[in-house]
């Protein structure tokens, strides 16, 4: 029988679990062309060069032409063996227990490693994301961003949709936008030229009475006479390499949390120290996004129209992180199903009900506790639990956005009908981003 | 940022005067001593993107690892599957042609240094120093890359 790709994976692990399970620590490691090693932790106990031998016959035997030439390593024979195996980029699968060695993952691909990295979240920023895009997560951010400063918070919006912008003209005039953007920060500050670079303002469109402030960090700076948006938005993904002495390089990742981090710093210095930050994330299993759920965000909140390939795809997407167990726990307790757009009137109950059963099934495929577990700390809520994260946050189809061209009218967001087709979207959300759902 | 070389790319150096070493011996047909120059060449070439490229550090004592008791040394054939495990990502990519294929190292030795190196031909000998070459290019192109982007 022909090994594919999925098929290797599989066997591998098994093999990996067998050797975690007799006590020693070991990474299972996949290439980036998919070949499978196994790196056996030889330097607290020696390995015998026939148990060695043996691992590497099984592990041939399951990836087929996907084991790696060499298909077993011994950390022992690692150059500097500490930085790999200390390495956060590895996915932790099963922990040491007595008895029992620990398996951890190396999965190399060119690109998607963020989406499955340790989370270093803040729970102060909170991303708005859809699988697919048209799902009304612009205009959701516009109003949320309205509703929290209208409760007197000061909220900092970040346009992470870098490769069709939209929030930050929602949010300001063009002619007062700021002088520079996100890409301008990130294209600047891989010459070390950051300083300087102003790139959020003050919306002159939401201004709340009170003490609430909503500022706005667009991804393209004000467009005048030789600003090349799309020349920075091509060298914002590269990863630098190390340099000098000390200078160990930094990932995308890396980069853009420190302009996320610029941009609270600047809203800090010029007013206070933003208390909400939400991240207008881009559609699709991209990079960004990635970086934007797992490594910036304290929560998600996840956009979907109840269609089979918006659940294809968050299926593909959570059972990434579905495959580590820590970070499955890590990850469903930081998410929140948005439903959009619900058929107003009659129908409404019925799309929600049909909503509601299919994110239940692809939660409970992926990041849920097994059903059948008898661990009663299992967590795996019922499709009518209102507290889980599949528990659908309505967005309500309004035929008044539809076409809308928000400069000719520059009051859309006081419309009865949008804030109403909104409200219970809004008040939930602001109930999540409090921690009080 | 700079891509200027630090103490880290100390490796890179190493890398160059070992091949150069190695050619040299090859030409006046030392083969095994130029054979052996040629893994040590190709070992540090791949050091140099560990250290440079895919996330590895020289420990903050001082000097590269092999000067300290207790570390690994991190010889071929292995360091070779090491890369490979390492490189992912945008810069580990551009790695991506010359890891794919078959380790040219296989075959090589540390250890062969108290050999009598009569088992080394001069066909062996020049294999591992142009796989070693291809390796110092794409070190050298990366570095490039690096100092331009």
């Amino acid at each position: 029988m022909t090994i594919r790709f999925d098929d290797a994976w599989q066997g591998a692990r098994q093999v990996a679990e067998e050797v975690a399970r007799g006590g020693r620590d070991v990474v299972l490691a996949r290439d980036l062309t998919g070949r499978i090693s196994l790196i056996l932790d030889d330097r607290a106990s020696a390995l015998p060069s026939e148990d060695q031998a043996s691992i590497e016959r099984r592990l041939s035997a399951v990836a087929g032409p996907f084991a790696a030439a060499m298909p077993t390593l011994l950390a022992s024979g690692l150059f500097a063996p500490e930085v790999f195996l200390d390495s956060s980029d590895l996915g932790l699968v099963e922990d040491r227990r007595i008895g029992r060695g620990r398996l951890r993952t190396a999965d190399r691909g060119a690109v998607g490693g963020d989406w499955t990295t340790t989370p270093k979240a803040s729970d102060k920023r909170v991303t708005l994301y859809g699988f697919k895009g048209g799902v009304g997560r612009s205009t959701a951010t516009f109003l949320l961003a309205r509703h929290l400063a209208s409760e007197g918070r000061c909220v900092l919006v970040v346009d992470l949709d870098l490769e069709s912008p939209g929030v930050g003209a929602l949010l300001q005039h063009e002619a007062n936008l700021p002088e520079f953007g996100l890409v301008d920060y990130l294209v600047e500050a891989a010459v070390g030229n950051e300083a300087g670079v102003d790139l959020v303002v003050r919306s002159q469109i939401i201004e709340p009475v009170g003490n609430g402030e909503v500022w706005v960090a667009p991804a393209s700076g004000r467009p005048r006479r030789g600003y090349d948006y799309i020349a920075k938005l091509n060298r914002v993904y590269v990863d630098l390499p190390a340099g000098a002495e000390g200078d160990h390089g930094l990932r995308f990742a890396d980069r853009i949390h420190a302009a996320v981090e610029a941009c609270e710093a600047e809203v800090a210095r010029r007013s206070r120290t933003p208390e909400v930050v939400l991240l207008d994330s881009r559609a699709g299993v991209h990079d960004l996004a990635a970086v934007a759920i797992t490594r910036l965000s304290g929560y998600s909140l996840l956009f979907a129209m109840d269609n089979p390939q918006t659940w294809t795809g968050y299926r593909a997407l959570f059972r990434q992180w579905g495959r580590i167990p820590e970070l499955a726990r890590t990850m469903r307790d930081r998410i929140q199903m948005v439903a959009s757009f619900v058929p107003p009137g009659g129908g409404e109950g019925e799309y929600l009900s049909g909503f509601r059963d299919r994110a239940q099934a692809c939660l409970a495929e992926t990041l849920y506790d097994d059903a059948a577990s008898d661990d009663p700390d299992a967590y795996n809520p019922a499709p009518a639990d209102d507290s889980a994260p599949h528990a659908p946050l309505p967005i309500v189809y309004t035929g008044e956005l539809v076409g809308l061209d928000h400069v000719r009218s520059p009051n859309w967001y006081s419309s009865t009908l949008v804030n109403a087709a909104y409200e219970r979207f809004v008040r939930g959300a602001a109930e999540f981003v409090r921690g009080e759902p | 940022m700079s891509s200027l070389p630090g103490r880290q790319s100390a490796f890179g150096a190493a890398a160059r005067r070992h091949y150069d070493d190695a050619v040299h011996l090859c030409e006046h047909s030392r083969h095994a001593s130029a054979d052996h120059l040629s893994g040590f060449a190709a070992e540090c070439a791949l050091k140099d993107l560990l250290v440079g490229f895919l996330g590895a550090r020289v420990p903050e004592r001082g000097g590269p690892p092999q000067d300290q008791a207790g570390t690994s040394y991190g010889h071929l054939p292995q360091l070779w599957s090491q890369v490979q495990v390492t490189a992912g990502g945008r810069v580990g990519a551009q790695f991506l042609s010359l890891l794919a294929g078959d380790n040219p190292f296989g075959d090589w030795d540390v250890s062969d240094r108290y050999a009598d190196g009569s088992a080394i031909t001069a066909q062996r000998a020049w294999q591992h120093i142009r796989a070693a070459n291809r390796l110092l290019t794409v070190q050298q192109k990366a570095r490039l890359r690096g100092a331009i982007s």
